[in-house]
């Protein structure tokens, strides 16, 4: 049961940011503007994160499917999710709309902020889920090495 | 304290590694791609107040562009959408210019080209003097560098 949660939310997972990823990449200058829209970083470094993170997300995406590298990958997915969260959690603070990056003040924004909200923290969940399947693998098998050697 | 039970130090020490070269490994194809698509090999420092071309039109629409270069410049060429606002009809352009402000967007000055100071003095003047909050930029390279794109 357990293994089988596993692998429908490591697939998930895997296809979802790889997905996102590519498209990221595909469209390095769309995924910049994106990033300058939170208003967080000055423009040079939302230039850098915007080209290196959907590299992140694709190898990350990848290490997830493949199970290689699979928990620098969940660590890296989690690490991103968390970035993720606090900066629309941030924005929403600040009334900031994120599909133009200005605010209209007295006005609603466009962005829907609790729809992404939850769906970060649904990702997220999803990733401790991971970890903990895999932190549990850790220590049955590190028991039955102990057991082995007793 | 007492020391970290062996699995969890294992599974932290693994866990380390691993984000440690994958990152490391995304850093190569980030590279390749900043440099094809956002041409980082042509790209001088920025100083503060700076912006560069093609951030600027990654903007789009979300840019108020003002043309701090003579009327007869202006008149030959400018920037779609740009006002003319210069130091030496600032008494006579500064009312125009009110009117098309819009405090949503991003106001970007430019002049000719890199030497020139007449933007920053334009960009500095609406900062002291109209007290505007928009985020006011200058444009590196100036109308030269958005030609040149």
């Amino acid at each position: 049961m357990i293994g089988a949660l596993g692998l429908v939310l490591r697939l998930a997972l895997g296809g979802i940011f790889l997905t996102i990823g590519a498209l990221h990449a595909w469209d390095a200058p769309r995924f910049v503007l994106a990033f300058q829209n939170y208003d967080l970083l000055p423009p040079d470094a939302s230039m850098v994160f915007g080209v290196y993170l959907p590299w992140v997300e694709i190898l990350a995406a990848l290490g997830l499917l493949a199970r290689r590298l699979y928990l620098g990958s969940l660590a890296a997915l989690g690490g991103m999710l968390l970035i993720f969260l606090a900066a629309i959690v941030s924005a929403w603070q600040r009334g900031l709309d994120i599909t133009c990056g200005c605010w209209r003040e007295g006005e609603k924004v466009a962005t829907h902020f609790p729809q992404l909200v939850a769906r970060d923290a649904t990702m997220l969940a999803a990733v401790a889920v991971l970890v903990a399947i895999e932190w549990r693998r850790c220590a049955v098998n590190s028991k039955d090495n102990l057991a082995e050697r007793l | 304290m007492e020391p970290e039970p062996p699995v969890m130090s294992e599974f932290s020490r693994r866990l380390l590694r691993q984000l440690a070269a994958l990152l490391a490994l995304a850093a190569a194809p980030a590279l390749v791609s900043g440099a094809l698509q956002l041409e980082w090999h042509r790209r001088e420092s920025l100083d503060a107040g700076e912006i560069r071309a093609a951030t600027a039109r990654l903007w789009g629409e979300g840019v108020q562009w003002v043309d701090a270069r003579p009327r007869r410049r202006f008149a030959q060429e400018h920037i779609a959408g740009a006002i003319l606002l210069n130091e030496d009809e600032w008494g006579r352009l500064v009312a125009k210019f009110l009117d098309a402000w819009d405090p949503e967007k991003t106001i970007v000055v430019y002049c000719d080209g890199g030497g020139c100071e007449a933007s920053k003095a334009v960009a500095e003047r609406l900062r002291t003097e109209l007290k505007l909050e928009n985020p006011i930029y200058v444009l590196k390279g100036g109308w030269q560098a958005w030609k040149g794109e």
